[in-house]
Protein backbone atom coordinates (compact mmCIF):
# COMPACT_ATOMS: atom_id res chain seq x y z
CA UNK A 1 0.00 0.00 0.00
CA UNK A 2 1.46 3.57 -0.65
CA UNK A 3 2.10 5.91 1.73
CA UNK A 4 0.46 8.80 1.58
CA UNK A 5 2.37 12.27 2.42
CA UNK A 6 0.91 14.29 5.29
CA UNK A 7 -0.43 17.22 3.04
CA UNK A 8 -2.21 14.60 1.02
CA UNK A 9 -4.15 12.99 4.45
CA UNK A 10 -4.85 16.71 5.76
CA UNK A 11 -6.55 17.39 2.30
CA UNK A 12 -8.60 14.23 2.20
CA UNK A 13 -9.68 14.68 6.07
CA UNK A 14 -10.80 18.36 4.97
CA UNK A 15 -12.78 17.13 2.21
CA UNK A 16 -14.31 14.59 4.83
CA UNK A 17 -15.34 17.27 7.35
CA UNK A 18 -17.07 19.33 4.61
CA UNK A 19 -18.81 16.75 3.19
CA UNK A 20 -20.37 16.05 6.86
CA UNK A 21 -21.03 19.23 7.28
CA UNK A 22 -22.77 20.01 3.92
CA UNK A 23 -25.15 16.67 4.96
CA UNK A 24 -25.79 18.21 8.07
CA UNK A 25 -26.50 21.66 6.91
CA UNK A 26 -28.92 19.68 4.24
CA UNK A 27 -30.73 17.38 6.65
CA UNK A 28 -31.47 21.27 8.94
CA UNK A 29 -32.76 23.15 6.13
CA UNK A 30 -35.09 20.38 5.02
CA UNK A 31 -36.38 20.03 8.65
CA UNK A 32 -36.57 23.97 8.67
CA UNK A 33 -38.30 24.02 5.47
CA UNK A 34 -41.41 21.52 6.80
CA UNK A 35 -41.62 23.79 9.70
CA UNK A 36 -41.87 27.30 7.74
CA UNK A 37 -44.25 25.40 5.47
CA UNK A 38 -46.17 24.74 8.52
CA UNK A 39 -45.90 28.42 9.93
CA UNK A 40 -47.34 29.43 6.27
CA UNK A 41 -50.18 27.08 6.25
CA UNK A 42 -51.16 27.70 9.91
CA UNK A 43 -50.94 31.60 9.18
CA UNK A 44 -52.86 31.53 6.17
CA UNK A 45 -55.27 29.33 7.79
CA UNK A 46 -56.31 32.39 10.24
CA UNK A 47 -55.95 34.99 7.43
CA UNK A 48 -58.55 33.06 5.17
CA UNK A 49 -60.91 32.71 8.24
CA UNK A 50 -60.46 36.65 9.41
CA UNK A 51 -61.37 37.81 6.13
CA UNK A 52 -63.90 35.51 5.28
CA UNK A 53 -62.09 33.98 1.89
CA UNK A 54 -61.50 30.37 0.64
CA UNK A 55 -58.68 28.62 2.13
CA UNK A 56 -56.20 27.54 -0.44
CA UNK A 57 -53.33 25.16 0.58
CA UNK A 58 -51.28 25.96 -2.36
CA UNK A 59 -48.75 28.25 -0.58
CA UNK A 60 -47.93 30.50 -3.37
CA UNK A 61 -51.11 32.20 -3.73
CA UNK A 62 -53.49 33.47 -1.78
CA UNK A 63 -57.37 33.78 -2.88
CA UNK A 64 -59.22 36.60 -2.90
CA UNK A 65 -63.32 36.43 -3.28
CA UNK A 66 -64.44 39.36 -4.78
CA UNK A 67 -68.19 40.40 -3.62
CA UNK A 68 -71.58 40.26 -5.88
CA UNK A 69 -71.00 44.50 -6.28
CA UNK A 70 -68.25 45.92 -6.87
CA UNK A 71 -68.97 49.38 -6.31
CA UNK A 72 -67.72 52.56 -4.20
CA UNK A 73 -71.37 54.07 -4.39
CA UNK A 74 -73.55 51.41 -3.22
CA UNK A 75 -70.81 48.35 -1.35
CA UNK A 76 -68.47 50.90 -0.45
CA UNK A 77 -66.89 48.47 2.46
CA UNK A 78 -66.68 45.35 1.11
CA UNK A 79 -65.23 46.85 -2.12
CA UNK A 80 -62.81 48.92 -0.28
CA UNK A 81 -62.12 45.71 1.49
CA UNK A 82 -60.74 43.82 -1.71
CA UNK A 83 -58.52 46.66 -2.97
CA UNK A 84 -56.97 46.63 0.87
CA UNK A 85 -56.58 42.80 0.41
CA UNK A 86 -55.26 42.91 -2.83
CA UNK A 87 -52.23 45.65 -1.42
CA UNK A 88 -51.54 43.94 2.34
CA UNK A 89 -51.39 40.51 0.25
CA UNK A 90 -49.18 40.86 -3.07
CA UNK A 91 -47.35 44.39 -1.81
CA UNK A 92 -46.61 44.09 1.78
CA UNK A 93 -46.94 40.37 2.55
CA UNK A 94 -45.24 39.72 -0.90
CA UNK A 95 -47.42 36.85 -1.84
CA UNK A 96 -49.00 36.21 -5.18
CA UNK A 97 -52.94 36.30 -5.11
CA UNK A 98 -55.90 34.79 -7.55
CA UNK A 99 -58.70 36.85 -7.57
CA UNK A 100 -62.23 35.92 -7.55
CA UNK A 101 -64.62 36.65 -9.88
CA UNK A 102 -67.37 33.91 -9.85
CA UNK A 103 -69.98 35.66 -7.49
CA UNK A 104 -69.77 39.36 -9.14
CA UNK A 105 -72.53 40.68 -11.06
CA UNK A 106 -71.96 44.10 -11.45
CA UNK A 107 -69.00 45.94 -11.46
CA UNK A 108 -69.39 50.15 -11.69
CA UNK A 109 -66.68 52.25 -13.68
CA UNK A 110 -65.00 53.97 -10.75
CA UNK A 111 -64.12 50.64 -8.80
CA UNK A 112 -63.00 48.67 -12.35
CA UNK A 113 -60.61 52.03 -12.54
CA UNK A 114 -59.49 50.72 -9.58
CA UNK A 115 -59.07 47.21 -9.91
CA UNK A 116 -57.12 47.74 -13.34
CA UNK A 117 -55.09 50.52 -10.79
CA UNK A 118 -54.46 47.71 -8.46
CA UNK A 119 -53.62 45.12 -10.65
CA UNK A 120 -50.94 46.98 -12.83
CA UNK A 121 -49.40 47.90 -9.71
CA UNK A 122 -49.38 44.90 -7.98
CA UNK A 123 -47.79 43.22 -11.39
CA UNK A 124 -45.59 45.83 -11.87
CA UNK A 125 -43.96 45.40 -8.26
CA UNK A 126 -43.92 41.96 -7.54
CA UNK A 127 -42.62 39.88 -9.98
CA UNK A 128 -43.91 36.20 -8.05
CA UNK A 129 -41.74 33.38 -8.79
CA UNK A 130 -44.67 31.31 -9.22
CA UNK A 131 -45.59 33.77 -12.30
CA UNK A 132 -47.83 37.01 -11.88
CA UNK A 133 -48.39 38.31 -8.51
CA UNK A 134 -51.89 38.75 -9.74
CA UNK A 135 -54.31 36.85 -11.52
CA UNK A 136 -57.64 35.79 -11.35
CA UNK A 137 -60.39 33.43 -12.93
CA UNK A 138 -63.18 34.81 -15.65
CA UNK A 139 -66.22 36.18 -14.44
CA UNK A 140 -69.59 34.30 -15.23
CA UNK A 141 -72.03 37.47 -15.56
CA UNK A 142 -71.66 38.47 -19.36
CA UNK A 143 -71.57 42.28 -18.75
CA UNK A 144 -69.25 42.20 -15.96
CA UNK A 145 -67.06 40.06 -18.70
CA UNK A 146 -67.98 42.74 -21.31
CA UNK A 147 -67.01 45.54 -18.99
CA UNK A 148 -63.37 44.29 -18.31
CA UNK A 149 -62.36 43.03 -21.54
CA UNK A 150 -63.27 46.48 -22.81
CA UNK A 151 -61.32 48.09 -20.29
CA UNK A 152 -58.33 46.70 -21.08
CA UNK A 153 -58.25 44.52 -17.78
CA UNK A 154 -57.37 41.02 -19.14
CA UNK A 155 -54.31 42.62 -21.51
CA UNK A 156 -52.45 43.86 -18.03
CA UNK A 157 -52.92 40.14 -16.96
CA UNK A 158 -51.33 38.97 -20.40
CA UNK A 159 -54.55 36.42 -20.08
CA UNK A 160 -56.23 36.15 -23.52
CA UNK A 161 -60.08 36.75 -23.76
CA UNK A 162 -62.18 33.60 -22.89
CA UNK A 163 -63.52 32.21 -26.42
CA UNK A 164 -66.93 32.14 -24.68
CA UNK A 165 -66.60 35.85 -24.85
CA UNK A 166 -68.80 37.08 -28.07
CA UNK A 167 -69.04 40.90 -27.48
CA UNK A 168 -71.73 43.67 -25.84
CA UNK A 169 -73.92 41.27 -23.77
CA UNK A 170 -76.71 44.09 -23.36
CA UNK A 171 -77.35 46.63 -25.98
CA UNK A 172 -78.10 48.74 -22.67
CA UNK A 173 -74.89 48.15 -20.69
CA UNK A 174 -72.51 50.46 -19.80
CA UNK A 175 -69.74 50.75 -22.33
CA UNK A 176 -66.48 51.37 -21.05
CA UNK A 177 -63.24 52.65 -22.86
CA UNK A 178 -60.00 51.23 -22.88
CA UNK A 179 -58.16 52.70 -19.19
CA UNK A 180 -54.80 54.82 -19.71
CA UNK A 181 -52.28 55.21 -17.51
CA UNK A 182 -49.07 57.31 -18.05
CA UNK A 183 -46.78 59.44 -15.58
CA UNK A 184 -46.86 62.90 -17.36
CA UNK A 185 -49.62 65.24 -18.16
CA UNK A 186 -50.40 64.20 -21.72
CA UNK A 187 -52.85 67.03 -23.04
CA UNK A 188 -53.24 65.74 -26.93
CA UNK A 189 -54.20 62.10 -25.04
CA UNK A 190 -56.75 64.01 -22.91
CA UNK A 191 -57.84 65.69 -26.33
CA UNK A 192 -58.23 62.60 -28.06
CA UNK A 193 -60.27 60.82 -25.18
CA UNK A 194 -62.48 63.49 -25.04
CA UNK A 195 -63.07 62.70 -28.75
CA UNK A 196 -63.58 59.29 -28.38
CA UNK A 197 -66.26 59.69 -26.05
CA UNK A 198 -67.57 62.04 -28.20
CA UNK A 199 -68.37 59.68 -30.55
CA UNK A 200 -70.92 58.38 -28.39
CA UNK A 201 -73.23 61.76 -29.03
CA UNK A 202 -74.31 61.39 -25.69
CA UNK A 203 -71.45 63.96 -24.15
CA UNK A 204 -72.14 66.71 -26.78
CA UNK A 205 -70.82 69.92 -25.64
CA UNK A 206 -70.34 73.61 -26.64
CA UNK A 207 -66.64 74.33 -27.87
CA UNK A 208 -66.13 76.47 -24.20
CA UNK A 209 -67.86 73.53 -22.19
CA UNK A 210 -65.15 70.93 -24.17
CA UNK A 211 -61.94 73.66 -23.22
CA UNK A 212 -63.26 73.52 -19.99
CA UNK A 213 -63.49 69.85 -19.86
CA UNK A 214 -59.87 69.53 -21.39
CA UNK A 215 -58.69 71.68 -18.72
CA UNK A 216 -59.70 70.07 -15.83
CA UNK A 217 -58.79 66.66 -16.37
CA UNK A 218 -55.02 68.87 -17.11
CA UNK A 219 -55.31 69.71 -13.49
CA UNK A 220 -56.69 66.50 -12.12
CA UNK A 221 -53.45 64.88 -14.14
CA UNK A 222 -51.07 67.46 -12.67
CA UNK A 223 -52.53 66.86 -9.00
CA UNK A 224 -51.75 63.40 -9.36
CA UNK A 225 -47.95 64.05 -11.02
CA UNK A 226 -46.81 67.29 -8.93
CA UNK A 227 -48.25 66.36 -5.23
CA UNK A 228 -49.88 62.66 -4.99
CA UNK A 229 -46.99 61.50 -4.38
CA UNK A 230 -44.68 63.64 -2.82
CA UNK A 231 -44.60 61.99 0.48
CA UNK A 232 -43.44 58.08 1.01
CA UNK A 233 -45.92 55.81 2.72
CA UNK A 234 -45.68 52.21 3.55
CA UNK A 235 -47.95 50.95 0.43
CA UNK A 236 -45.21 50.83 -2.30
CA UNK A 237 -45.95 52.83 -5.45
CA UNK A 238 -45.10 53.87 -9.05
CA UNK A 239 -44.78 57.50 -8.97
CA UNK A 240 -46.14 60.28 -10.72
CA UNK A 241 -48.57 57.26 -12.43
CA UNK A 242 -51.80 57.81 -13.03
CA UNK A 243 -55.04 56.33 -14.49
CA UNK A 244 -57.94 57.16 -16.42
CA UNK A 245 -60.84 55.60 -18.00
CA UNK A 246 -64.74 56.71 -18.69
CA UNK A 247 -67.98 54.68 -19.18
CA UNK A 248 -71.01 55.65 -21.46
CA UNK A 249 -74.26 54.52 -20.26
CA UNK A 250 -76.91 55.00 -23.00
CA UNK A 251 -79.46 54.19 -20.75
CA UNK A 252 -78.88 56.61 -18.40
CA UNK A 253 -77.45 58.86 -21.21
CA UNK A 254 -74.93 59.87 -19.39
CA UNK A 255 -70.90 59.95 -18.98
CA UNK A 256 -68.59 59.35 -16.50
CA UNK A 257 -64.87 60.08 -16.73
CA UNK A 258 -62.78 58.89 -13.37
CA UNK A 259 -59.23 59.97 -13.23
CA UNK A 260 -57.23 57.56 -10.25
CA UNK A 261 -53.78 57.68 -8.23
CA UNK A 262 -52.16 55.75 -5.93
CA UNK A 263 -50.64 58.48 -3.51
CA UNK A 264 -50.85 59.58 -0.32
CA UNK A 265 -54.45 61.46 -0.78
CA UNK A 266 -55.52 64.98 -0.48
CA UNK A 267 -55.66 64.97 3.13
CA UNK A 268 -52.54 63.78 3.69
CA UNK A 269 -50.78 66.57 1.54
CA UNK A 270 -53.24 69.27 2.11
CA UNK A 271 -51.05 71.54 3.74
CA UNK A 272 -53.46 73.84 6.45
CA UNK A 273 -50.85 76.43 7.12
CA UNK A 274 -51.38 77.73 3.44
CA UNK A 275 -55.38 78.93 4.64
CA UNK A 276 -52.95 81.19 7.50
CA UNK A 277 -53.07 84.19 5.01
CA UNK A 278 -57.06 84.06 3.87
CA UNK A 279 -58.85 87.24 3.38
CA UNK A 280 -61.06 89.12 5.95
CA UNK A 281 -63.93 88.24 3.55
CA UNK A 282 -63.41 84.43 3.17
CA UNK A 283 -64.63 83.57 7.10
CA UNK A 284 -66.93 80.60 6.14
CA UNK A 285 -63.15 79.23 4.81
CA UNK A 286 -61.54 79.95 7.79
CA UNK A 287 -64.62 78.28 10.40
CA UNK A 288 -64.05 74.86 8.02
CA UNK A 289 -60.43 75.55 8.53
CA UNK A 290 -60.36 75.76 12.10
CA UNK A 291 -62.88 72.71 12.43
CA UNK A 292 -60.13 70.65 10.35
CA UNK A 293 -57.19 71.33 13.17
CA UNK A 294 -60.09 70.33 15.89
CA UNK A 295 -60.72 66.96 14.66
CA UNK A 296 -59.55 64.94 11.09
CA UNK A 297 -62.27 64.44 8.55
CA UNK A 298 -60.76 62.95 5.42
CA UNK A 299 -63.90 64.21 4.05
CA UNK A 300 -63.47 68.10 5.48
CA UNK A 301 -60.37 67.98 3.95
CA UNK A 302 -61.22 67.47 1.04
CA UNK A 303 -63.67 70.17 0.49
CA UNK A 304 -61.05 71.88 2.37
CA UNK A 305 -58.52 71.62 -0.44
CA UNK A 306 -61.44 72.84 -2.91
CA UNK A 307 -61.26 76.04 -1.44
CA UNK A 308 -57.47 76.37 -1.34
CA UNK A 309 -57.91 78.59 -4.66
CA UNK A 310 -59.18 81.24 -2.43
CA UNK A 311 -55.78 81.85 -0.22
CA UNK A 312 -53.31 84.16 -2.04
CA UNK A 313 -50.43 82.55 -0.46
CA UNK A 314 -48.85 82.86 -3.93
CA UNK A 315 -48.12 79.24 -3.14
CA UNK A 316 -48.06 77.90 -6.80
CA UNK A 317 -49.39 75.02 -8.15
CA UNK A 318 -51.96 74.53 -4.81
CA UNK A 319 -55.53 75.31 -5.14
CA UNK A 320 -56.53 76.36 -9.27
CA UNK A 321 -57.21 72.51 -10.12
CA UNK A 322 -59.95 72.04 -8.01
CA UNK A 323 -61.92 75.65 -9.19
CA UNK A 324 -61.37 73.86 -13.03
CA UNK A 325 -62.77 70.83 -11.51
CA UNK A 326 -65.64 72.51 -10.73
CA UNK A 327 -65.91 75.01 -13.09
CA UNK A 328 -66.35 72.18 -15.73
CA UNK A 329 -69.66 70.86 -13.69
CA UNK A 330 -70.91 74.27 -13.46
CA UNK A 331 -70.64 74.68 -17.24
CA UNK A 332 -73.03 71.40 -17.66
CA UNK A 333 -76.72 71.71 -17.91
CA UNK A 334 -76.47 68.45 -15.19
CA UNK A 335 -73.22 67.55 -14.09
CA UNK A 336 -71.25 66.73 -10.69
CA UNK A 337 -68.11 66.14 -9.52
CA UNK A 338 -66.93 63.12 -6.63
CA UNK A 339 -63.84 62.82 -4.91
CA UNK A 340 -62.83 60.38 -2.98
CA UNK A 341 -59.33 60.24 -0.67
CA UNK A 342 -58.31 58.22 1.31
CA UNK A 343 -61.43 57.64 3.39
CA UNK A 344 -63.14 60.73 2.68
CA UNK A 345 -65.90 61.53 0.04
CA UNK A 346 -66.44 65.18 -1.46
CA UNK A 347 -69.70 65.38 -4.01
CA UNK A 348 -70.38 68.74 -5.93
CA UNK A 349 -72.97 69.85 -7.83
CA UNK A 350 -73.79 72.98 -9.52
CA UNK A 351 -74.22 75.20 -6.28
CA UNK A 352 -74.80 72.57 -3.50
CA UNK A 353 -71.61 70.17 -1.95
CA UNK A 354 -71.78 67.56 0.83
CA UNK A 355 -68.93 65.44 1.97
CA UNK A 356 -68.75 62.21 4.14
CA UNK A 357 -65.97 59.91 5.56
CA UNK A 358 -65.98 56.43 5.41
CA UNK A 359 -64.61 53.32 7.62
CA UNK A 360 -61.97 52.52 5.09
CA UNK A 361 -59.25 54.04 2.98
CA UNK A 362 -58.83 53.64 -0.45
CA UNK A 363 -55.09 54.40 -0.24
CA UNK A 364 -55.37 57.29 -3.33
CA UNK A 365 -57.49 59.81 -5.10
CA UNK A 366 -60.33 59.30 -7.85
CA UNK A 367 -61.72 62.17 -9.60
CA UNK A 368 -65.24 61.49 -10.96
CA UNK A 369 -67.34 63.75 -12.89
CA UNK A 370 -70.39 62.35 -13.85
CA UNK A 371 -72.31 64.05 -16.98
CA UNK A 372 -76.32 63.72 -17.90
CA UNK A 373 -77.62 64.78 -20.94
CA UNK A 374 -81.43 65.17 -21.12
CA UNK A 375 -81.73 66.62 -24.86
CA UNK A 376 -79.77 63.41 -26.00
CA UNK A 377 -82.32 61.81 -24.24
CA UNK A 378 -84.73 63.48 -26.17
CA UNK A 379 -83.11 63.15 -29.47
CA UNK A 380 -82.18 59.39 -29.28
CA UNK A 381 -86.29 58.76 -27.85
CA UNK A 382 -87.62 61.12 -30.99
CA UNK B 1 -45.76 101.52 -32.73
CA UNK B 2 -44.03 97.88 -33.28
CA UNK B 3 -46.60 95.14 -32.42
CA UNK B 4 -45.80 91.20 -32.38
CA UNK B 5 -48.53 88.87 -32.62
CA UNK B 6 -47.73 85.38 -30.94
CA UNK B 7 -50.68 82.38 -31.01
CA UNK B 8 -50.06 80.06 -28.76
CA UNK B 9 -51.88 77.29 -31.17
CA UNK B 10 -50.36 78.18 -34.36
CA UNK B 11 -46.52 78.85 -32.57
CA UNK B 12 -46.39 76.56 -29.50
CA UNK B 13 -49.01 74.08 -29.48
CA UNK B 14 -52.52 73.49 -30.02
CA UNK B 15 -52.17 71.21 -27.17
CA UNK B 16 -51.25 73.21 -24.04
CA UNK B 17 -50.74 71.19 -20.93
CA UNK B 18 -49.43 71.14 -17.42
CA UNK B 19 -47.54 73.76 -15.03
CA UNK B 20 -44.27 72.93 -14.84
CA UNK B 21 -41.94 71.29 -18.03
CA UNK B 22 -41.57 68.43 -15.92
CA UNK B 23 -45.11 67.69 -15.85
CA UNK B 24 -45.31 66.82 -19.35
CA UNK B 25 -45.18 69.00 -22.61
CA UNK B 26 -46.21 72.26 -24.01
CA UNK B 27 -46.14 73.48 -20.17
CA UNK B 28 -46.89 76.54 -19.06
CA UNK B 29 -42.66 77.28 -18.04
CA UNK B 30 -42.08 76.77 -21.52
CA UNK B 31 -44.27 79.16 -22.40
CA UNK B 32 -43.16 81.71 -20.10
CA UNK B 33 -39.46 81.55 -21.45
CA UNK B 34 -40.88 82.09 -24.97
CA UNK B 35 -43.00 85.46 -23.86
CA UNK B 36 -40.23 86.35 -21.79
CA UNK B 37 -37.79 86.63 -24.29
CA UNK B 38 -40.21 88.23 -27.09
CA UNK B 39 -40.74 90.52 -24.36
CA UNK B 40 -36.96 91.60 -24.37
CA UNK B 41 -37.28 92.04 -27.96
CA UNK B 42 -37.51 95.84 -29.11
CA UNK B 43 -41.39 95.74 -29.71
CA UNK B 44 -43.88 97.94 -28.04
CA UNK B 45 -46.69 95.53 -27.69
CA UNK B 46 -46.74 91.97 -27.75
CA UNK B 47 -50.30 90.43 -28.73
CA UNK B 48 -50.98 86.89 -27.39
CA UNK B 49 -53.73 84.98 -29.28
CA UNK B 50 -55.21 82.22 -26.90
CA UNK B 51 -58.08 80.70 -29.26
CA UNK B 52 -57.60 77.79 -31.53
CA UNK B 53 -56.25 75.22 -28.63
CA UNK B 54 -58.00 72.40 -27.26
CA UNK B 55 -58.16 73.43 -23.88
CA UNK B 56 -55.90 75.34 -20.98
CA UNK B 57 -55.31 73.96 -17.24
CA UNK B 58 -55.56 77.05 -14.93
CA UNK B 59 -52.24 76.43 -14.12
CA UNK B 60 -50.64 76.86 -17.57
CA UNK B 61 -52.02 80.13 -17.64
CA UNK B 62 -50.57 80.94 -14.35
CA UNK B 63 -47.37 79.37 -14.92
CA UNK B 64 -47.02 81.40 -18.77
CA UNK B 65 -48.35 84.98 -17.46
CA UNK B 66 -47.57 85.09 -13.66
CA UNK B 67 -44.30 83.29 -14.19
CA UNK B 68 -43.55 86.63 -16.23
CA UNK B 69 -43.27 88.35 -13.07
CA UNK B 70 -42.42 85.66 -10.32
CA UNK B 71 -39.84 84.25 -12.82
CA UNK B 72 -38.54 86.39 -15.40
CA UNK B 73 -38.66 89.62 -13.32
CA UNK B 74 -41.03 91.72 -14.96
CA UNK B 75 -43.19 94.34 -13.30
CA UNK B 76 -47.08 94.55 -13.66
CA UNK B 77 -47.10 97.73 -14.76
CA UNK B 78 -45.21 97.27 -17.61
CA UNK B 79 -47.23 94.08 -18.68
CA UNK B 80 -50.12 95.94 -18.46
CA UNK B 81 -49.20 98.14 -20.96
CA UNK B 82 -47.01 95.90 -23.21
CA UNK B 83 -48.96 92.78 -22.98
CA UNK B 84 -51.98 92.18 -24.84
CA UNK B 85 -54.53 89.30 -24.71
CA UNK B 86 -56.69 88.60 -27.51
CA UNK B 87 -59.25 85.93 -26.94
CA UNK B 88 -63.14 85.24 -27.44
CA UNK B 89 -63.43 83.29 -23.74
CA UNK B 90 -63.52 85.89 -21.51
CA UNK B 91 -62.99 83.62 -18.94
CA UNK B 92 -59.56 83.20 -20.33
CA UNK B 93 -58.56 87.00 -19.70
CA UNK B 94 -60.20 87.07 -16.15
CA UNK B 95 -57.78 83.83 -15.73
CA UNK B 96 -54.26 85.76 -17.13
CA UNK B 97 -55.43 88.95 -15.35
CA UNK B 98 -56.31 87.19 -12.09
CA UNK B 99 -52.89 85.65 -12.42
CA UNK B 100 -50.54 88.72 -12.98
CA UNK B 101 -52.08 90.34 -9.85
CA UNK B 102 -51.52 87.08 -7.70
CA UNK B 103 -47.78 87.16 -8.98
CA UNK B 104 -47.55 90.69 -7.94
CA UNK B 105 -48.91 90.48 -4.87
Amino acid sequence: MRKLSPNTKRRRLLLEEVRRRRKKRRKLSRAFRLQTRDKLLAERRRFAAANDIYFERDLRRTSIILPSRLSLDDNYNETAQVFSLIRKTVLLDRRPATLHFEHVTYIDPTAALLLVAEVFRANRLRNAASGRAIDGTYPRDATVMDALVKLGFFKILSVPVPPTYTGQADEDAPIFLRFLTDVHVRSELIDWFVEVIERAEILMLDEPSRRKLVGAIIEAMSNAHEHAYRNKGDIPTLPHRWYMSASVHPENHEVQIILADQGMGIPLTLDLSLFDQLKASDGAIRTLVDSLRGKHSDGLAIKAATELWRTSTRQRGRGRGFRDMKAFVDACPDGELKVLSNRGSYHYVAGAESYADESLSICGTIIRWRIRNDSAVMMKDD
Amino acid sequence: MTDMTFSIARQFSPYPGPRYARQGEHSGEALGRILARKLREPIDRLVVELDGTRGYGSSFLDEAFGGLIRVHGFNLSDLRSRLVIRTTDPSYKLEVEDSLRQAAG
